[in-house]
């Protein structure tokens, strides 16, 4: 599960060293990190084999860049998900021409698994938050994305957009209460 | 420490709400990315942004032969071409007899000096001698191969 205090992997640096050297040492990285690049990237697109799609490429292109990535430069969370946000806008600027392949392949992939009970548990709760997240405008869905999804502090998320912090913190507060907006049930209207 | 975001009455909340959701269980590649992640071969590459990107490299090579041999037949016709129209055309005397009234690639065409320039006999030749279809089978064979273990959908 996901919180506001999101644990950095113990030795973290040591498992980045190591997968630098050795490929087969990323698992540790790979199983930190998996469940927040795949929900910020469900916070960007609506469509879950999208997601998985994108999942991967961010995984595949981390992997391939872990040599050139320096510990001193930035963590490895903010190094991660930058290829995430890139990998998000990659697709937003050609969604139409990268669709047609990259979904084949990834169904690929997914009849080799089974489908997860979880997905029969969703709640409608869940599908009327991926909803109301569809309605918001890009960028905000990125900044709460990267707020709640991946766990960023907001100066973290500064530096990954551009942003000023105090920037991000607007704009991630009126999105959240957009959201809890579209979130509320509506009441019936009283004479 | 207060962050606006958590401790909004207004908005703490769903804060609080949208950082308990996790969306991986929606996933369904989770396992076999990591399996082929760390399988030590060369990684899938799950997005090919175009279909250009299947073709492998020895194929553009290919292609760059085919297109190159084009320009050369092209270029090899068109000085025959001309040689022909020069000598079916003299405009003096002594051009005309000159010909060798030959025909073909490998026809020469005699200057009015009477030194023969031999025409690029090498080009044409190669190319009627089937460079051309050798070519064409080579970039058949290479064909469309898939690159980094992607396979095109439907295979």
């Amino acid at each position: 599960m996901l919180d506001r205090t999101i644990p950095a992997l113990a030795d973290e640096a040591a498992w980045v060293a190591r997968a630098q050297a050795d490929p087969a040492a990323f698992g540790a990285l790979y199983d930190h990190y998996f469940p927040r690049i795949y929900s910020y990237i469900r916070y960007r697109v609506a469509d879950a084999t999208l997601a998985d799609d994108l999942t991967a490429t961010v995984f595949v292109r981390a992997l391939a860049g872990l040599g050139r990535y320096e510990t001193a430069a930035a963590p490895f969370a903010a190094w991660l998900f930058a290829i995430a946000r890139n990998a998000v806008s990659d697709h937003l600027r050609a969604e139409r021409r990268h669709r047609w392949l990259s979904l084949d392949v990834v169904r690929e992939w997914i009849s080799l698994e089974p489908p997860p009970e979880s997905v029969a548990l969703a709640g409608e709760m869940r599908d009327r938050l991926l909803a109301a997240l569809a309605r918001l405008p890009a960028r905000e869905r990125d900044l709460i994305g990267l707020k709640f999804a991946a766990g960023l502090t907001n100066r973290r998320i500064a530096e990954l957009t551009g942003l000023t912090e105090s920037n991000v913190g607007v704009i991630v507060y009126r999105a959240v209460r957009r959201l809890r907006t579209d979130l509320e049930p509506q009441e019936p209207a009283h004479d | 420490m207060t962050d606006p975001d958590w401790d909004d009455p207004t908005t703490g909340d769903l804060a609080r709400r949208l950082a308990a959701t996790d969306f991986s269980a929606d996933s369904r590649i989770r396992h076999t990315l990591r399996a082929r992640l760390l399988a030590g071969g060369p990684p899938p590459r799950p997005v090919v942004p175009a279909p250009a990107r299947r073709l492998a490299p020895a194929a553009w090579l290919a292609l760059a032969l085919v297109g190159l041999l084009t320009l050369a037949m092209a270029g090899g016709w068109a000085g025959h071409v001309a040689a022909d129209v020069q000598a079916a055309t003299p405009t003096h005397p002594a051009t005309a007899l000159a010909t060798s009234g030959r025909s073909g690639p490998t026809a020469a065409v005699h200057t009015a000096t009477g030194v023969p320039t031999p025409a690029p006999t090498g080009i044409i030749v190669a190319t009627q001698a089937g460079a051309l279809p050798l070519a064409v089978t080579v970039v058949s064979t290479l064909g469309v191969v898939p690159v980094d273990g992607v396979t095109p959908a439907g295979r």
